[in-house]
């Protein structure tokens, strides 16, 4: 079966940030009805996420965005529905993560989602496209699948 | 009652059915029709074909998931952005609270 990894931008409007993707927040419910198990984010993200909470937090001085913060990430690491994966407890994952960055990727965070995603063999869904050209370069990483989320809902949602 | 209609568009739509649907929802009675068609038979459906289920909500689904679901109807906090204005909101982010941390340590 494939098995998917989901960067940070689709788990941000679980905490009150709108991400301009056509129907995100509808699609991201029928895949919580569809109840599926095949579905991972790396740890990294969960940090992401508190830090654009916290971003937005101080400019707006509005404590919402810490509480739906804190709420989102309470409720998907219990939902049963999205695996966390610690990036930096898989070693795998750090070796990859140290390659992306020895080759120039600079964003530590990017290398370790990128290769916990490729250690666990996980589809990565991301809209990142600078990263999906960088990877494309690489000899070693032809065969790792970054999606969009419109080519996921290909996949599995339409 | 919600009502969830799934398509069954290729063979890893029906994955996604044999693997979760089916295993999850095996007490609802359209179920029963689905297993008694048999998966093989299911497979050669049409592609406009589809199957509803009738799901009760609040006995299916984990507390956990109603509750993210519920956030997700919650109003935004955010006027929208695009994925590219997303991703320099994070790296802004990031670089302020590990700026700010490395401020601290040598304070």
């Amino acid at each position: 079966m494939t098995k998917w990894l989901f960067d940070t931008t689709y788990l941000l409007p679980f905490q009150g940030h709108e991400v301009k993707i056509r129907n995100l927040k509808k699609d991201l419910e029928n895949l919580l009805l569809l109840q599926t198990e095949d579905i991972a984010v790396s740890s990294c993200s969960i940090i992401e996420c508190k830090w654009t909470a916290i971003k937005e937090f101080k400019k707006s001085n509005d404590k919402e965005y810490l509480d739906r913060s804190t709420r989102a990430i309470n409720y998907l690491f219990n939902s049963n529905i999205f695996t966390i994966l610690n990036s930096w407890e898989i070693n795998q994952a750090n070796i990859y993560a140290d390659e992306l960055r020895s080759k120039g990727m600079t964003d530590l965070f990017d290398c370790w989602i990128l290769g916990t995603a490729r250690v666990e063999d996980r589809i990565l869904i991301s809209e990142d496209k600078e990263a999906r050209e960088f990877i494309e370069d690489l000899k070693d990483w032809k065969s790792f699948i970054i999606l969009n989320w419109k080519e996921f809902k290909r996949n599995i949602l339409d | 009652m919600v009502v969830t209609q799934v398509s069954l568009i290729n063979g890893k739509k029906m994955d996604k059915i044999k693997d979760s649907l089916i295993t999850e929802y095996v007490n609802t009675a359209p179920i029963y029709q689905i297993q008694s068609t048999g998966m093989e038979n299911l497979q050669t459906m049409d592609l406009n074909d589809s199957i509803t289920f009738h799901q009760d909500i609040d006995t299916q689904i984990s507390d956990n998931v109603k509750k993210l679901l519920d956030l997700l109807h919650e109003p935004p906090l955010t006027k929208p952005m695009k994925p590219k204005k997303i991703k320099k909101l994070i790296a802004e982010a990031q670089k302020e609270q590990i700026g700010k941390s490395l401020d601290e340590s040598h304070d």
